[in-house]
């Protein structure tokens, strides 16, 4: 089976989807929100970490994505329109808490680091919640950029080839973030990551 | 790490995340057979891939609840403006000029004609007022109602009666209630009954109440 990633054809149920949300057909619009809504959530509950950021990220992007409609190309698929303008938007929802919140400093990414140098290694059973703060932590810990393509790639379940249409950078360059997204992760969560 | 080492680490990246063509798979796994450090760069690799379903299921953020989904979709359906149905086309080409036409004239007609409102006065219409109705009359029902006034009755005596009263006759009222003129009354002189006290002749005054007169019982 060939692997390579080529880019997504628009999909012919959302481009008629679009069609009718155009013509104003609100079932349309709920049907386009249905599909799409949970993984733009986890995209930015990613990004965000807070469930509150997160539903107002997937709110604006849901919301820019279909007042722009008329900019999308079809050249990708909606999702890939859709995932770019829900990252782009957590991303700046992110940078506006840290400069509303001051104790949000660069400082903070450190002790993210020390938070998770001093724990303990996981007992067998670890809970989900746990794990999850641990993820958070060491998502936050790495540079913006990587962040955002890793998310991308992996709770967008998102090609190469989509990622580096969503955020306009090259193959490469959308590899070259993720390896060093992944290696980075791996040191942090070490001890709950293997194998 | 020089280029061809950062190529193949990429290439070994995208052979864990499933992103290689068949050819390009093969030649990774090719190399992957016989260089170890390759084998345990993979095994990093593996760790945090995509394929790694557990630990990201793991991990699944907690979704919103319907209420809050609800919530987001009523406030995309607010921010996304209907488009409207598009007007039928008009071929002529003034058709747009007449119509303004028209609007202007009506509303000129409306200015001019429109009545000027504070000093309306509300016309009554005779037929469609509605006349009081008048007082009921309490005696309607009696065929004849003459009031005998001061100067039609003289009063001299009152039969069988030692009160001073009023005069009676054997007519019945009501009748028959008749102008009481002195000729039409039988009024028997003091002189005939035996009485205690004398009668005084009892004039009524002009400011006397009319008088109705009434059958009385025989005593």
């Amino acid at each position: 089976m060939d692997g390579v990633s080529t880019p997504t054809p628009i999909q012919t149920e959302d481009s008629e989807l679009l069609v009718r949300i155009a013509q104003g057909d609100a079932h349309a619009l709920d049907e386009l929100f249905r599909r799409h809504r949970t993984t733009a959530y986890r995209v930015a509950y990613r990004l965000l970490s807070n469930e509150a950021d997160a539903l107002d990220a997937v709110q604006e992007g849901f919301t820019n994505a279909l007042a722009n409609i008329s900019r999308f190309r079809g050249g990708s698929s909606f999702k890939t329109w859709l995932l770019r303008i829900v990252s782009n938007a957590s991303v700046d929802l992110g940078r506006q808490r840290q400069r509303r919140d001051s104790r949000y400093t660069a400082t903070v990414a450190d002790e993210n680091l020390n938070l998770i140098a001093n724990q303990p290694p996981p007992e067998a059973g670890l809970e989900r919640a746990d794990l999850r703060e641990r993820l958070k932590a060491a998502l936050a810990a790495i540079p913006e950029l990587q962040r955002q393509t890793f998310v991308l790639h992996i709770d967008g379940q998102m090609s190469y080839q989509e990622v580096a249409e969503a955020l306009d950078i090259s193959i490469g360059t959308v590899m070259s973030r993720i390896f060093y997204a992944r290696k980075r992760l791996q040191t942090l969560l070490a001890d709950y990551v293997c194998p | 790490m020089n280029s061809e080492q950062q190529h193949w680490q990429f290439q070994l990246l995208a052979y864990v995340d499933g992103e290689l063509s068949l050819a390009e798979r093969r030649l990774v796994e090719d190399r992957l057979r016989f260089d170890p450090v390759a084998q345990e760069l993979l095994r990093d690799l593996e760790l945090l891939a995509p394929s790694q379903q557990e630990f990201w299921a793991n991990v699944e953020p907690r979704q919103p609840s319907s209420g809050q989904w609800l919530a987001v979709r009523d406030a995309l359906r607010d921010a996304i403006p209907t488009q409207p149905k598009p007007a039928p086309h008009f071929r002529s080409r003034y058709a747009w000029a007449i119509l303004a036409g028209i609007a202007v004239s009506a509303c000129a007609m409306i200015a001019l004609f429109w009545p000027r409102g504070g000093n309306i006065v509300p016309q009554q219409n005779p037929e469609f007022v509605q006349q009081p109705t008048p007082a009921e009359d309490p005696l309607a029902e009696f065929a004849v109602l003459p009031i005998a006034g001061p100067g039609d009755v003289m009063i001299i005596a009152i039969h069988g009666d030692r009160s001073p009263g009023l005069v009676s006759c054997d007519h019945p009222i009501p009748e028959m209630l008749a102008l009481a003129r002195s000729e039409d009354v039988d009024i028997a002189p003091p002189s005939l009954f035996r009485m205690s006290d004398p009668w005084e002749i009892s004039r009524p005054e002009p400011t006397d109440a009319p008088v109705l007169m009434s059958p009385r019982e025989p005593r």
